[in-house]
């Protein structure tokens, strides 16, 4: 048997603040803009953090408890995203960052969960999971291209293209998962960033893929054609976006894997 | 709009969470080593148990959406423990036929319903496996709280969503009572909306408790089962500042 | 023709879709080696028994299985109502997208999974995740298919006309698809990881221990991996545990389902809501009873606990 070299040192390869406000920004400026299309792809960098923040929070012993914290602060941010909805994006923001961080003061008081550092970093959880959910819900039903910083966007329309079709437990089940996968499939004694990081790139493309074919759905709902257009440019890009991650992670997997045999017996070496 | 409406409704949400938390920590849950017959109780995650009965509660209350408030919350707690009690009578099957172990338990030595010993029929070196008698008990309690509390969280959002789109003036008898002859088209929107915030708290307090819970637990015997208190109060602190958002997104 | 008659066609159709709904779902569990007893499968390496399995940890069960179900209901209403393309078209090409997205993460769980177990030498199999993935995918296409089928008709009993008929106060669920898909995802994940797990993680993984006493922790991580001919991989697995672990999971669902629907079903003929409890409490008192027996039977065939007479399978 070859000799396994062990990776001693924990590396990160993107800082966590920057992934935070690089998300942030982007997200919330793709929000206010209003151009579906450029929302939904604009979503990525929030799935990514999201991810991130699971890996760290993670990272101090929750064990199989990862797809829990992904489905609390998911499930934070879709009762935010309501209401960022209805009212303003703005506001959603800051009922998302406050509520997560009321939260976090609630389960650490109580000692619930014995986490240091536990409100900060379950408001930056919830804060990611209302920025994928808002970026998506843009991206899905919304009709025109004006702008929207004051002024929410809950018509007749949009409630017939999210809630009588039911359409919005699409848009928080793909983002709970997209937020809780990567760091999930990579656990292990020798996780590291890069990987965890480009899986989450796979899961977000599948998202926004998802996202463009309930827009498509949704332009002959309304009976809008031109919504087919932004669908299009979603669903390529997911696409793209989803088999360039598939490939990095898999040529990456290869290299770091202790081997990568087409067949053998457990034990005794194999065929390349 | 009535202020004391939206108390009340604040209310109601609150006491859902605290049903939830308790009804989480009656269900018998063995957790992943009871995939492997190495613990007693239902071989599942906490929240996962617990969001696959509450989600039947959540149907059947959609299912009978004209009805009475309190038939609602009955029926909806019965379908939850009729899922349950079937869960672990198919668990116990296994265990006998798949696997050849009888059921026992390990905190006590007699079990705490029948009296008979348990301690004898242990394999060393598990914490029992099965489902006796006991667990089954506490198991159909806590399916029944678990499906009350969601059916406690679906109905005054519901209610407050068709009150408003059909143009009456929202009280306390027209969110409990018994509806006017409404067709199942016109209330789609509003129980995809109630559906996905009842959702939405039913993991939040699910896996609030599950963290309380760590793991394993059997019943009301088991020493776990003294955290309750302070999950109940979690659960009604977190309930009511979610609440207040769902009622801002609502009215 | 008749509305009930209708309906009990209806329920009869449901309970027996829901079965299988049940029973695939599980197969598909054990396939990839998912939720419960993955935890072994992930264990095996750090205590040296490397492994031919398939580690698909795509967190429990009801949260993936409710992803592949909504995804399918998605993409089915998209097709169906917003470009009307007939349900028989439409249901099975949304559950063909499906399999994508099912392949896609089961991919990256195992990629993922054995890489960060680097340390401990187990090596990435290749053929091992091209032989099991299209396997992986047809199992989530037969619980996608029945779970979206019987969506749509609940869906269609409960706000149009089946056959002239209006049953939709006797059966049908008023939710729509995506939803009532992800909410029968869940129900069926959570089942099937309750039930038809046992049958895997208990006897299939640890099938060279006794038979008649739980896995005790001493055997933790050491996991059969030789199989009837050869070495074991999960294909050999679900060919065990289809035929005892995921038919009791898919009994347990269909009978899940035909109990709840009879209760509101004869209540609502009567027009008693208070009938509807009433059945409610007989049923669960007579599962209680049912269980009662199963466990003094047991007890009294089974005996007390003996020490192992040095029986042992091969490793």
């Amino acid at each position: 048997m070859t000799h396994i070299s062990v990776l001693t040192e924990k590396r990160i390869s993107v800082s966590s603040s920057y992934l935070a406000v690089i998300a942030i920004v982007l997200s919330l400026l793709s929000i206010c803009l209003g151009i579906p299309s450029l929302a939904a792809i604009l979503a990525i960098p929030s799935i990514i953090w999201g991810a991130d923040t699971v890996r760290r929070i993670a990272s101090y012993g929750l064990g199989t408890g990862v797809p829990s914290i992904g489905n609390l602060s998911v499930s934070i941010g879709i009762l935010s995203s309501l209401v960022g909805l209805k009212y303003s994006p703005i506001l959603g923001v800051l009922i998302a960052a406050a509520t997560g961080f009321i939260f976090g003061v609630i389960i650490s008081r109580l000692k619930i969960l014995k986490i240091p550092h536990f409100p900060r970093l379950i408001t930056e959880l919830s804060l990611a999971g209302y920025l994928t959910l808002t970026c998506l819900v843009v991206g899905v039903a919304k009709t025109d291209l004006l702008p929207m910083v004051f002024n929410g966007f809950l018509n007749d329309d949009v409630v017939k293209a999210l809630f009588w079709t039911g359409f919005i437990a699409a848009i928080y089940w793909a983002s709970t998962l997209a937020i809780f996968h990567p760091f999930n499939a990579g656990l292990g004694a020798d996780e590291r960033q890069g990987r965890t990081l480009r899986i989450a790139t796979v899961t977000s493309g599948v998202t926004i893929c998802l996202s463009g074919i309930v827009r498509l759905g949704n332009a002959g709902i309304l009976g809008r054609p031109w919504m087919v257009n932004e669908a299009i440019i979603m669903i390529a890009i997911g696409g793209l976006i989803w088999i360039y991650g598939l490939i990095s992670l898999y040529n990456a997997c290869r290299r770091e894997a202790a081997s990568t045999l087409w067949t053998g017996i457990p034990g005794r070496g194999g065929l390349e | 709009m009535d202020f004391l409406i939206l108390i009340i409704i604040l209310i109601a949400i609150a006491i859902a969470g605290i049903l939830i938390s308790i009804g989480t920590m009656l269900l018998p849950i063995g957790g992943a080593p009871a995939a492997m017959f190495t613990s007693t109780g239902i071989a599942t995650g906490a929240e996962m148990m617990l969001t696959g009965s509450g989600i039947t509660g959540i149907l059947m209350s959609a299912v009978l959406f004209r009805e009475n408030g309190l038939i609602v919350m009955v029926n909806a707690g019965l379908s939850s423990a009729i899922m349950m009690s079937t869960v672990m009578l198919i668990c116990n099957f296994l265990a006998v036929y798949g696997r050849g172990v009888p059921p026992a338990l390990y905190t006590r030595e007699k079990d705490p319903i029948t009296g008979e010993n348990v301690k004898i029929y242990i394999t060393p070196g598990t914490t029992g496996h099965g489902i006796p008698t006991a667990c089954f008990i506490s198991g159909i309690i806590g399916a029944f709280l678990g499906g009350l509390g969601g059916a406690l969280t679906f109905i005054p959002v519901f209610r407050l969503l068709v009150i408003k789109a059909l143009g009456l003036t929202p009280s306390i008898e027209a969110i409990f009572s018994q509806l006017i002859e409404v067709s199942s088209s016109n209330v789609l929107s509003s129980i995809v909306i109630a559906a996905t915030i009842a959702l939405g708290m039913f993991l939040i307090n699910a896996n609030i408790t599950a963290y309380a819970i760590r793991g394993v637990i059997e019943g009301w015997w088991d020493p776990k089962f003294k955290n309750t208190p302070r999950t109940a109060l979690a659960c009604f602190l977190a309930s009511i500042v979610f609440g207040c958002i769902t009622l801002l997104f609502i009215l | 023709m008749e509305p009930i008659l209708i309906a009990i066609g209806v329920l009869a159709l449901i309970v027996g879709l829901i079965t299988i709904a049940g029973w695939f779902e599980d197969a598909e569990s054990d396939i990839g080696s998912q939720s419960n007893p993955n935890s072994q499968v992930q264990l095996a390496p750090q205590v040296g028994t490397i492994h031919r399995f398939f580690n698909k940890a795509i967190s429990g069960e009801p949260v993936s299985n409710g992803m592949w179900c909504m995804t399918a209901g998605t993409i089915f209403v998209a097709l169906w109502l917003g470009w009307n393309i007939h349900p028989l078209i439409s249901i099975p090409l949304s559950c063909g997208l499906t399999t994508l997205f099912h392949m896609t993460f089961a991919t990256t769980a195992y990629l993922g999974r054995i890489t960060s177990q680097r340390r401990f030498g187990q090596p990435i199999y290749i053929d091992v995740l091209v032989s099991h993935l299209p396997l992986i995918g047809t199992h989530g296409f037969m619980v996608t298919l029945t779970i979206l089928t019987i969506s749509y008709i609940m869906y269609t009993a409960s706000t149009s006309i089946i056959f002239n008929a209006d049953i939709s106060r006797y059966i049908g669920y008023p939710v729509a698809i995506p939803m009532l898909t992800l909410m029968l995802g869940i129900i069926s994940g959570s089942i099937g990881s309750s039930t038809g797990d046992t049958h895997y993680g208990g006897e299939r993984l640890y099938q060279h221990t006794v038979y008649g006493e739980g896995v005790s922790t001493k055997y933790y991580g050491n996991i059969t991996i030789k199989a009837e001919l050869g070495w074991r991989n999960s294909i050999d697995t679900v060919w065990f545990c289809t035929k005892y672990g995921s038919m009791m999971a898919g009994l347990c669902y269909g009978l899940i389902l035909l109990f709840d629907n009879f209760r509101i079903f004869l209540g609502n003929i009567y027009g008693q809501v208070f009938l509807n409890v009433c059945i409610g409490l007989v049923i669960v008192f007579m599962l209680f009873l049912v269980n009662r027996w199963i466990e003094v039977w047991a007890r009294r065939k089974f005996g007390p606990y003996m020490e192992n007479i040095k029986l042992e399978g091969g490793k």
